[in-house]
């Protein structure tokens, strides 16, 4: 940690008010996973999670190329050779502790605060399923997102729930069996991103929702998305019956909000 | 003075909001006439469609917030049963210029959706701290749950062709066509409604979202 203050850190974090704006900065590599970012990433989202003054994440890469290209294969593999040069055990280990990674996504871990990625290039692999686990995509004119996994003969390992929750079984097999990455305006009818903005301009608009975000009570924010995922998959009455607990009016923000609504306009409210 | 004119008209049951000067807002006594006119229409053998539209091409702009400020000690959840969503028969709804908030989950919980070109949908009211109780278990099993959390998170509003493409309603109309295409659909549907449409709207909300094997095997029991 101490030698990387002194140069451009792996993950370079910026707050503004509640926002915490992560970049990926490894535009050599394509902002892949290795050289430390995954573990970076992985220390940011429980920073994000823990930290009550956050109330939103942007993560983005520097550069104009990459989002994130996924996992680090040239790293994976030089390390994969020197565990085998010790043991085929080591090797083994070493696989099976890769293979768990609960934080490194965002949606598996109880993160109830809303992570929006700027999608400023290539998004692919590990780096798509990342961005899939977010809880908006703004993607830009250029980037095109995909799973090319089964091109190479690997896995798209804990991408296939997010596909079917953003893209549903039809787009979402098609996804993973051609491998073939998607352009950003396909992405978003897909389901896959939530907006296409011109290049360079995804950080500002995932800016410009972060702060109409941050005007709205942490808890409502929080509870939304804990209720969403709570009730996926769970029988209809039961789903809306685990709702009936939620008591507002015994809340602070509820009436700060009820004054602060008399006196706001909302659009298309029709003139009196 | 009712806040909701209802009236049979053949097989079809017309359910309309009718208190523009506040924007159709869904005051407590609005709640109850809802909920009063669901059980009127499950109750009647010879209503077989129901068409609910907001007066004045705005369908509703959600809480009543003038009513919960006057009495903040007073829950804001409202009472499921003005939700279209436990009728057995079919409800179509046809959405007019603003619809949100608590106005956007009455949209929701009906079964057909059209909306006039100039309708706005979503949770717009960034102040209102109340939980979208009903709206948070609908949504993911509408659309997709990148495109829910974009509407509850990011409070932003869809137009009418951004619902379409998050398959929220079925068919656009033009503005203030959408009450007339949603009676003219409901009046064919009503001519084919059989008890056996009944079975399976009740089949496919109360399926929807659980594991394939779970539903597969709960399809198969017979329901009362």
């Amino acid at each position: 940690m101490s030698q990387a203050e002194t140069t451009a850190p792996i993950l370079i974090k910026e707050r503004e008010d509640g926002i915490l704006i992560a970049r990926m900065n490894r535009p050599e590599r394509m902002n892949a996973l290795g050289g430390g970012l995954r573990e970076a990433l992985e220390a940011a989202w429980f920073e994000f999670r823990d930290d009550d003054a956050l109330k939103v994440m942007i993560i983005t890469g520097v550069g104009d190329r990459a989002f994130c290209a996924g996992a680090d294969l040239r790293e994976n593999d030089k390390k994969a050779r020197e565990l085998g040069a010790q043991s085929a055990q080591a090797l083994l280990d070493a696989q099976r502790s890769a293979a768990i990674a609960p934080s490194f996504t965002g949606n598996n871990f109880h993160l109830y605060k809303p992570v929006i990625a700027a999608i400023n290039g290539w998004c692919l692999a590990g780096g798509c399923e990342m961005a899939m686990g977010c809880d908006m995509r703004i993607i830009e004119r250029h980037a095109k997102m995909g799973l090319p996994e089964v091109k190479r003969g690997m896995g798209a390992k804990a991408t296939t729930h997010k596909l079917h929750f953003l893209t549903y079984l039809a787009s979402g097999l098609e996804i993973v069996w051609t491998g073939d990455p998607v352009t950003a305006q396909r992405a978003v009818e897909l389901g896959l991103a939530n907006e296409v903005v011109p290049t360079g301009q995804s950080v500002e608009r995932a800016r410009a929702i972060a702060r109409d975000m941050c005007r709205r009570p942490l808890q409502y924010v929080r509870y939304h998305k804990e209720r969403f995922f709570q009730s996926i998959g769970v029988p209809l009455d039961y789903a809306l019956a685990m709702e009936q607990r939620f008591p507002p009016h015994e809340t602070e923000a509820y009436r700060e909000g009820l004054k602060a609504s008399l006196a706001a306009k909302l659009p298309g409210w029709p003139a009196n | 003075m009712p806040l909701l004119n209802t009236k049979a008209e053949g097989n079809v049951f017309a359910v309309e909001i009718a208190r523009a000067d506040k924007g159709n807002a869904l005051n407590g006594e609005l709640q109850r006439e809802l909920a009063q006119a669901w059980r009127a229409f499950e109750g009647d053998d010879n209503l077989r469609v129901a068409v609910l539209a907001g007066a004045r091409n705005v369908f509703s702009i959600g809480h009543d917030v003038a009513e919960l400020a006057a009495d903040p000690s007073r829950s804001p959840l409202p009472d499921d049963a003005m939700f279209a969503l436990h009728t057995t028969k079919p409800v179509i709804v046809a959405v007019e210029g603003p619809c949100y908030g608590l106005g956007f989950e009455l949209a929701l919980s009906c079964d057909l959706r059209i909306a006039g070109e100039g309708a706005l949908c979503g949770f717009a009211d960034s102040n209102l701290f109340v939980p979208y109780r009903v709206a948070t278990v609908l949504l993911p099993r509408m659309t997709f749950v990148g495109k829910s959390l974009d509407l509850i998170m990011s409070g932003r509003v869809f137009n009418a062709r951004e619902m379409q493409e998050a398959r929220l309603v079925t068919e656009v109309a033009a503005t203030g066509a959408a009450a007339a295409r949603a009676m003219e659909l409901a009046r064919g549907m009503a001519q084919r409604f059989t008890n056996a449409q009944a079975f399976r709207k009740r089949n496919i909300w109360s399926l929807s979202g659980l594991p394939l094997p779970a539903a597969m095997n709960l399809a198969r029991l017979p329901r009362g």
